[in-house]
């Protein structure tokens, strides 16, 4: 059992006392920005990557993974009491969760959130030690045309799967392959668009980018709705505990929305919050009594969080064995990646196992943390939200502007935060998600660099792209997903059914 | 509005294309630098036409901001971009000072809550990140 050895070493590695600190700490952020509506995990993520430089790079990972899925409990102990999802992940938890708080079992749902979050946790710490290992083995395998081919079915299922309308992110998308071109190209390091800047070469810098279209957005539509308080629900502890029935009927919902979060994580796309309302939509469909769900059915608390955890970890796997983020928030795990000198990917398993075990097994040691930390100090944290909100917000967009300065010392990146944060607010306004500008923007120099590759091995041929088996499923499935609600809605009209196409949802 | 922000995505896409045909472009089995933007501009021209053309066909209505909501906004955006503008002249703690009191003040904090805010926020900040992680901020001219 060599994943078993290896997990245990990787547990060696993240029960070192500073890893378990650094575990802590994100995890204990995460669970504060999961409740803040200002800020969510991607811009926190963001906010505390320069922090980390000076940190071993285990140590950093499982910091900021530690934020990624710590903010999804969080995010569900807002909407279940006070029905304002802290992120975008903790939505559908609101439908049933604020539902059982009206009917005072607050408690209850939070407390099955919580275990729903934590088993859902484990079950994707075992789905990573099998999918990961298993795909790094593939991904030897993998060369330029499948690394071109990838990277263009993952920008494609992105856009077609962020919502709304696919046009408006397949803008996205190649606004964030154009800034992807700025600065020294992969291959002759020729400079592109830098107008004789020297910071310019160094391409645009991720992070602001990240911090401006989710932070300061965030802050500029706080400043827009102005300043609300919040009423709070008192939860007492001895209600926290749910009946025999109660977690009777979780336990199902639970183990299938960790395998639905799972799988739903490893398809590019905003997994977390995809994964919720797919669970949500297939507890309520198998129930044998779908008329109590919208009146406070534990099923629809305890699948969704579950999901949105699972999700997380799935979220992982391309990025630890394929060296390929298809989420802002595993883009800005790349990026801490890249900044320790690491390259996630195939050979990361092998040269760094501390790195890979340590941040696996940190997922569960951080989860068992948010478990202890989330159920006592329930109302502790919900009272951060009695904080002023134009204190908040003032706080936060300074930490953005100090975290970007920070970055490189560099007024560039300060601008590049500035202008994302309203670009990132007007995109709210036209319902556009920028998460495929985000993706584009990381994927574009690895798309480049593998096209020209595969074109210098072709000696110019494009068709080798299609003489590759691998290449032409990747390119295949991603084109199918892309295309596939078109086509169905073009058969359904060509054979004169009805001819409304309903309409993505935004 | 929609619009507007259409155009403004085509012509954004005119100018990244513009700039990208001069790049050398090589041969098919050698690409140069300029390839890979071209393939890219030509998609960014294609999608912004695309959205351009949507916005035309399908209007949907993005609700006005407008009386205070606006104003808080704007004037966020402004202590946004007044901050970048000021850092390397007046330095981080005056720039801090005046970007949190003025951002509370315009979303409606009291002066006291304000001045205090502000007075702590950039003492505060500016010993945490230019002292204890040693960020080089900019002192200004006040403080060389």
């Amino acid at each position: 059992m060599g994943a078993l050895e290896n997990l245990g070493f990787g547990f060696g590695v993240a029960l070192a006392p500073a890893n378990l600190f650094a575990c802590f700490v994100g995890v204990l952020i995460g669970t504060l920005v999961g409740i803040l509506p200002g800020i969510g995990p991607v811009g926190a993520m963001a906010l505390l990557l320069p922090s980390t430089f000076a940190l071993e790079p285990a140590t950093a990972l499982i910091m900021l993974a530690g934020i990624y899925y710590g903010s999804m409990y969080g995010g569900s102990t807002t909407s279940i009491l006070v029905n304002v999802p802290g992120e975008a992940a903790s939505v559908v938890t609101a439908i049933e969760g604020y539902q059982m708080t009206k009917n005072g079992r607050a408690g209850a749902a939070l407390s099955v959130s919580a275990v729903g979050s934590f088993l859902a946790g484990s079950v994707g710490v075992i789905g990573i030690v099998l999918f990961a290992a298993w795909l790094a083995d593939q991904a030897l395998r993998f060369g330029p045309p499948e690394y071109f081919a990838m990277t263009v079915s993952g920008l494609l299922l992105l856009s077609r799967l962020s919502g709304g309308s696919v046009v408006r992110s397949l803008v996205m998308v190649a606004i964030g392959l154009a800034l992807g071109t700025v600065g020294m190209e992969p291959i002759s390091g020729f400079r592109r668009f830098t107008f004789g800047s020297v910071q310019l070469s160094q391409g645009i810098e991720l992070v602001p980018v990240i911090m401006g279209l989710y932070g300061v957005a965030e802050v500029l539509a706080i400043a827009e709705s102005g300043i609300k308080k919040a009423n709070i629900e008192h939860v007492r502890l001895r209600e926290l505990f749910p009946t025999r029935a109660e977690w009777k009927l979780s336990s199902w919902p639970i183990a299938r929305g960790s395998v639905v979060g799972f799988l739903t994580g490893l398809v590019p796309g905003p997994a977390t919050v995809l994964a919720t309302f797919v669970a949500y939509m297939m507890e309520k469909k198998i129930s044998r009594t779908p008329e109590r769900f919208g009146k406070g059915a534990i099923e629809g608390v305890a699948g969704p969080e579950a999901a949105n955890n699972g999700a997380t970890a799935g979220a992982m796997v391309p990025l630890l064995s394929l060296g390929i983020p298809f989420s802002p928030a595993t883009a800005i795990l790349l990026g801490a990646f890249v900044i320790h000198g690491l390259q996630p990917g195939p050979l990361l398993m092998a040269q760094r196992p501390d790195v890979f075990w340590g941040l696996v097994a940190s997922m569960y040691v951080g989860n068992a943390m948010l478990l202890v930390l989330n159920l006592p100090l329930v109302g502790l944290f919900v009272s951060v939200l009695r904080l002023p909100q134009h204190v908040l917000a003032t706080l936060v967009l300074l930490l953005c502007l100090v975290g970007a300065y920070s970055l490189n010392n560099s007024l560039l990146d300060l601008w590049v935060l500035a202008a994302s944060g309203l670009v990132g607010y007007g995109l709210r306004k036209l319902a556009v998600d920028p998460a495929p500008l985000v993706v584009a923007l990381v994927l574009g120099p690895i798309m480049e660099k593998s096209l020209r590759q595969t074109l210098f091995m072709a000696r110019g041929d494009w068709t080798d792209i299609f003489a590759r088996p691998l290449s032409v499923a990747l390119l295949v499935i991603g084109l199918a997903v892309f295309a596939g609600p078109a086509l169905v809605a073009v058969g359904r009209r060509a054979r004169g059914g009805r001819a409304a196409v309903p309409e993505a949802p935004r | 509005m929609e619009r507007l922000a259409a155009l403004a995505s085509l012509i954004a896409a005119g100018v990244f294309l513009a700039g990208a045909l001069p790049l050398p472009r090589g041969v098919a089995a050698r690409p140069g630098p300029g390839f890979y933007p071209l393939l890219v501009g030509v998609f960014f021209c294609a999608t912004a036409a695309g959205f351009l053309v949507e916005t035309i066909r399908r209007r949907t209505v993005v609700a006005p901001v407008a009386g205070d909501a606006r104003t808080r906004v704007l004037v966020t955006a402004a202590a946004l971009v007044g901050f970048v503008l000021l850092l390397p002249w007046i330095g981080y703690p005056a720039a801090t000072f005046l970007f949190v009191a003025g951002m509370l003040r315009a979303l409606g904090a009291s002066w006291l809550l304000s001045l205090a805010t502000a007075v702590a926020a950039a003492a505060g900040s500016y010993y945490l990140f230019a002292s204890i992680l040693s960020v080089p901020l900019p002192r200004g001219v006040f403080l060389d």
